[in-house]
C-alpha cells in the first residue's frame, strides 16, 4: 500500500466488510494502547484480501491469542500479519526462523563490552517489552528445542526469566504471530507443547476473486480481460503444484506482480513470464511444463497496450 | 540423455498439456499427440483436455468405443475428432486470445510434417480423414477450401461442430454424418470378436485344445507354458537335505562372498535346530540388470525423479536438523567463565561460548528384500523403488546395504545388491523373484554382511510376513519334521528378530502381502511385535521408508 497513510491502509482494510463490533475492539485496542515508541507502525505493501480470514485473526489477537497462520506458499501469511499489526497500531517485530536459531538470537546474548558483560536483547525481548506485533516467520524451521524458551512468554504466564537479568514481563499490548508452511522444503512438525500456545488459521492459497482484488488494487490501469488471464493463469499454476506435477517456485505470487511491473515496463509478455515466472524453475523438465502452461494462457508477443489502459 | 528418458519426459510433457486444458489431473487421455520430430503437440494435446472439460468424458469414451467396433471404425473415430476439434476451439478462443495463435502454429507444422513421409505411415494413415485434415489446416492458414469432390466437401461442412454443442449434441452431430454419408448400419457388419457362453467343465477343456491368443500380449503371443521353463519340484514335507554342493551352488547362485572355511563356521552356528537340513549361501555376484526392472524404471522415470528428489530432501533436511552442538569461543552467546581472564588481561573478547551444529552420529541402512516368487508380480515395481530409497540415501551421506534372499533347493540365498560404500545403486535391478523365503534363516544370517561397523544400523526388512520353504523344518527328538511356513515358521522368524533386537539392531519391517488385511497383520505383528508397517501399495516404499529414517534419526 505505497504513498497511503496508516489510516487510510486501515480504510482499505475494512473497507471489506469486516462486522462493525470487530472494527469498534480494534479501534478500542488502539485508543487503549497507542503507539509512542521510537520505531515506526509500517504500512504493508499490500492489503491482504479475504474478509473472512482477516476477521477470524482480528478476532483471535484481540482475545489475546497468539495467532499461527499455517498455508502454502503465496498464501499471504506475512501480508497477512503485517496487516493485523496495522489494525492494532503496534509496529511489528519480523523474526525470520532458520534450522540455527537458538534462544540467544531469539531473546539476546551476552557481549563484552569495555571490560565488562552486556545484554544485548534480541527481537524477541525487545518486542516484548515494548509492546509490538512479534511476527515468527516461518516458524517450523527452527528447532523445538530452541523454541522451548518461548513456552513461558506465550502462555498465560507472559514473563520470561532471562538467567542473570531481569525477569522479562511481557507488555499487554504485545500479539505473537508465527507463520508456517507445512511441507515446505526444510520444515518440521511443531511439537504440541509450542502449539498449544496457539490458535490456528488456515490460509488458502488465494482464489480468483481475491487474486482479481489485488491485481485491481496493485494495477488499477488492468484491463479486465488481462487481469482474468493473469489470474486464471496463477489458478493452473496452483493446480499444477497441488497436483505435485512442479514444485512451488513457479507458484509465486510477487513473481506475477513482477510480470505486470515487466511489461508495463515495455517487456513483452513472453519476457516477462519467463523472467518472472517459468526461469525460477532450475530444473529444465519442470521448466518445460511451466512454458507449456504459459504458452496456453498468454500470448507471447503482447505488450502493455494489451495488458494496461493507459498505455 | 537416453531416448528412454527423454521418451517418457516427452510424454510427461504431453500428459501435463493435456491436464492444463482438462483442469483435470487424473483424467488418463486414450491418446497423446506429438509432432513429427517427437515434440508434444502443445495445440491438439490441450484440444483432448478441453474435450474433457467441456464435454461428457464416460459418455464420450462409450461412443468412442462404440464407433472403433464398426468396420470404419478407424476413419469414423479421426472424423469425429475432426468435429471435436473445432467445436472445442470455438468454445475456448473467447477465453483464451493465445489459442488461435497456437492452432495455426500447430496448422503450420503439420502441413510440414506432411511432406517426406515414410511409405509404412502413408500405408497406415486413413487417406479420407488425412485430406481433411490437411483442408483443415490450410483453411486455418487463411487459404481456401479446395476440395474438388462434392462429396468431400459436404462431409467438411458437415465436421465444423458448434462450440456451443453439447455432448448429445456432437454425438448425434456424428451420428447425422454416419447416416449421411456413409449409408450402410455401421454397427452389425465388422465384428471381428464373438463371445460364446460354454459351460465351465467344457470351457476348461476348450482351453486345453484350442490354441489361445492374447489381443494384448506382446506381438500378440501368449505362451501358457514356456519352453525352458522349469517345472516346481513337487516334495512332501520331510527329512531333505539341501541337494547343492559348494561347486554347484557356486554355479547356481553366484561367486560365494565368504571363504569355504568362512561359510562352513557360519553354516555349523545358524543351520542348526530347526533349520538343521538346509544349507546358506552368501553371493555379491548380482548378475546383469533385469531388463523388465530397467524398462519399468525408465518408464516410471519422471515420476520418480521429483519423488527421490523430495525423499533426499526429507532424508538431507532431517540429518541437518539433528546435528550434534560444538561448543566454541565466541564474542557473544553464553558466559565461559574459564576464559574470562583472557577478556580482562589479553583484550579479547572471545570470553563466551557459542553452539555450532557439528554432523551427527553414525546411522546406516540395511534393506533386506524377501525374493521369492511371491513377489514375483511386483518385482520392478521393488526394485524401482529400492533403487530409489538407495539412491536418496547416498545423496543425504547415509552408508546402505540393499540385500535380496530367496531359497532354493534347500539353500538359502543372501545376494548383495548394493554395498554401503557403492555410490552406483543400479545393482538392484538385478533383483529377481524366484523360490522360496525361509525368512528365519535369513534374518539370522543378516548380521555377518554388518562384521566391523559401528554406529546405529536400521535394518528394513520388505516382507510379505508369510515365511514358507519347502523344505521342512526340522524338529529334534522324536517330533516329526513340519513344513516350514504357517506359525511354526513364524515363530522361528519371530525368534530370529528378537536375536538381532539382542544384538543391538533396530528391525523394522515393511509389510506387503496378498493375503488379507488381518492374516497378514497377524502375522506380522508375531513376528515383529508393534514395529511394522503396512503398506498397501508399493508404489509409496520409498517415502514410507523416508519417513520411517526420519524418526529414526529424530530419535537419535
Amino acid at each position: 500500500m505505497e504513498c497511503v497513510t496508516a489510516e487510510e491502509a486501515r480504510k482499505i482494510l475494512t473497507g471489506q466488510g469486516l462486522e462493525q463490533p470487530l472494527l469498534q475492539e480494534a479501534e478500542a485496542f488502539r485508543e487503549k494502547y497507542p503507539w509512542q515508541g521510537a520505531r515506526e507502525v509500517t504500512v504493508p505493501r499490500y492489503p491482504y484480501f479475504g474478509k473472512e480470514i482477516l476477521a477470524k485473526a482480528l478476532a483471535a489477537l484481540l482475545s489475546g491469542a497468539n495467532l499461527l497462520l499455517v498455508g502454502p506458499k503465496a498464501a499471504g501469511k506475512n501480508i497477512l500479519a503485517e496487516c493485523l499489526a496495522l489494525l492494532l497500531g503496534r509496529p511489528a517485530w519480523n523474526v525470520s526462523f532458520h534450522i540455527d536459531v537458538d534462544a540467544s538470537y531469539l531473546i539476546g546474548m551476552d557481549t563484552f563490552k569495555e571490560g565488562e558483560v552486556r545484554f544485548r536483547p534480541g527481537p524477541v525481548h525487545e518486542c516484548a517489552s515494548q509492546g509490538g506485533v512479534c511476527i515468527l516467520d516461518e516458524i517450523n524451521m527452527a528447532r523445538n528445542e530452541a523454541l522451548a524458551v518461548l513456552h513461558s512468554l506465550l502462555d498465560h504466564r507472559r514473563r520470561l526469566e532471562v538467567p542473570g537479568y531481569e525477569e522479562l514481563r511481557l507488555h499487554p499490548a504485545t500479539r505473537f504471530i508465527a507463520t508456517m508452511n507445512y511441507g515446505y522444503a526444510g520444515t518440521r512438525e511443531l511439537n504440541e507443547a509450542l502449539l498449544s500456545r496457539f490458535v490456528v488459521l488456515r490460509l488458502p492459497v488465494p482464489g480468483e476473486r481475491a487474486l482479481l482484488q489485488l491485481l485491481a488494487y496493485e494495477f488499477p490501469d488492468l484491463q479486465e480481460k488481462a487481469a482474468r488471464m493473469m489470474a486464471e493463469l496463477f489458478m493452473d499454476i496452483r493446480k499444477k503444484y497441488e497436483e505435485r506435477e512442479i514444485s512451488g517456485r513457479a507458484l509465486d505470487l510477487r513473481g506475477l506482480m513482477d510480470v505486470l511491473r515487466l511489461i508495463r515496463l515495455g517487456l513483452t509478455a513472453g519476457e516477462a513470464l519467463s523472467m518472472g515466472i517459468a526461469d525460477k524453475c532450475f530444473d529444465s523438465q519442470e521448466r518445460a511444463l511451466v512454458e507449456d502452461l504459459l504458452a496456453l494462457r498468454l500470448p507471447g508477443d503482447w505488450r502493455r497496450k494489451e495488458f494496461f489502459s493507459s498505455c | 540423455m537416453t531416448y528412454e528418458s527423454l521418451r517418457s519426459q516427452r510424454q510427461k510433457r504431453a500428459l501435463n498439456m493435456v491436464w492444463t486444458a482438462a483442469g483435470a489431473y487424473g483424467f488418463r487421455p486414450e491418446f497423446l499427440a506429438f509432432h513429427q520430430d517427437g515434440e508434444p503437440d502443445i495445440y491438439l494435446n490441450s484440444i483432448v483436455g478441453f474435450v474433457h472439460r467441456h464435454y461428457d468424458g464416460a459418455r464420450l469414451a462409450a461412443y468412442f468405443r462404440e464407433l472403433g467396433q464398426s468396420l470404419l471404425g478407424e476413419l469414423f473415430t479421426e472424423l469425429f475428432w475432426l468435429g471435436l476439434e473445432e467445436a472445442a476451439f470455438r468454445r475456448e478462443e473467447p477465453l483464451r486470445p493465445v489459442l488461435a495463435d497456437l492452432r495455426r502454429r500447430h496448422a503450420e507444422r503439420f502441413l510440414a510434417d506432411d511432406t517426406d513421409l515414410a511409405m509404412q505411415q502413408l500405408m497406415m494413415r486413413q487417406e479420407l480423414a488425412h485430406t481433411l485434415k490437411c483442408v483443415r489446416c490450410r483453411e486455418i492458414l487463411g487459404e481456401k477450401v479446395r476440395l474438388l469432390n462434392l462429396w468431400d466437401k459436404r462431409l467438411y461442412e458437415a465436421l465444423r461442430f458448434s462450440g456451443a454443442w453439447g455432448t448429445e449434441e456432437v454425438i448425434s452431430a456424428m451420428e447425422g454424418i454416419i447416416e449421411k454419408f456413409f449409408r450402410f448400419h455401421w454397427q452389425s457388419p465388422g465384428r471381428k470378436i464373438m463371445h460364446l457362453a460354454v459351460s465351465p467343465r467344457l470351457g476348461a477343456l476348450l482351453r486345453k485344445i484350442l490354441p489361445r491368443q492374447s489381443r494384448w500380449g506382446k506381438g500378440g503371443e501368449f505362451a501358457p507354458w514356456q519352453s525352458g521353463m522349469e517345472a516346481r519340484e513337487f516334495s512332501l514335507p520331510g527329512l531333505q537335505e539341501s541337494r547343492f554342493s559348494e561347486g554347484e551352488r557356486e554355479r547356481r547362485f553366484g561367486a560365494p562372498l565368504f571363504g569355504l572355511a568362512r561359510l562352513s563356521e557360519i553354516e555349523a552356528e545358524l543351520c542348526r535346530g530347526p533349520h538343521t537340513h538346509v544349507r546358506l549361501w552368501f553371493t555379491g555376484e548380482r548378475g546383469a540388470a533385469r531388463p523388465e526392472n530397467l524398462e519399468f524404471y525408465q518408464r516410471e522415470q519422471a515420476k520418480f525423479r521429483t519423488e527421490l528428489k523430495e525423499l533426499a530432501r526429507r532424508l538431507r533436511n532431517c540429518l541437518l536438523v539433528h546435528r550434534q552442538p560444538l561448543e566454541l569461543p565466541a564474542r557473544s552467546g553464553r558466559l565461559a567463565p574459564g576464559r574470562v581472564w583472557r577478556g580482562r588481561y589479553l583484550g579479547d573478547e572471545r570470553v563466551f561460548s557459542a553452539v555450532e551444529p557439528a554432523s551427527c552420529g553414525e546411522i546406516s541402512v540395511v534393506l533386506l528384500l524377501d525374493a521369492s516368487a511371491s513377489r514375483e508380480s511386483r518385482q520392478a515395481l521393488i526394485a524401482s523403488q529400492a533403487y530409489l530409497m538407495a539412491e536418496a540415501l547416498r545423496q543425504a551421506g547415509v552408508p546402505m546395504l540393499a540385500l535380496s534372499f530367496f531359497s532354493e533347493g534347500g539353500c538359502t540365498v543372501l545376494r548383495r545388491l548394493k554395498d554401503f560404500h557403492e555410490e552406483d545403486a543400479k545393482g538392484i535391478f538385478s533383483y529377481h523373484a524366484q523360490g522360496w523365503n525361509r525368512d528365519g534363516l535369513a534374518l539370522r544370517a543378516l548380521p555377518e554382511f554388518l562384521r566391523g561397523r559401528r554406529g546405529r544400523t536400521l535394518m528394513l526388512i520388505l516382507t510379505d510376513a508369510c515365511p514358507s520353504d519347502d523344505h521342512a523344518l526340522s524338529r529334534e527328538g522324536l517330533h516329526l519334521s513340519q513344513t516350514y511356513g504357517g506359525e511354526a515358521a513364524a515363530e522361528d522368524t519371530a525368534e530370529a528378530v528378537k536375536e538381532l533386537r539382542k544384538q543391538g539392531f533396530k528391525v523394522l519391517a515393511l509389510v506387503n502381502s496378498v493375503l488379507a488385511a488381518d492374516l497378514a497383520e497377524d502375522f506380522a505383528r508375531r513376528i515383529y511385535g508393534g514395529s511394522y508397517l503396512r503398506l498397501q501399495e508399493l508404489d509409496r516404499l520409498a517415502a514410507t521408508v523416508g519417513g520411517l529414517l526420519a524418526d529414526e534419526i529424530a530419535r537419535g
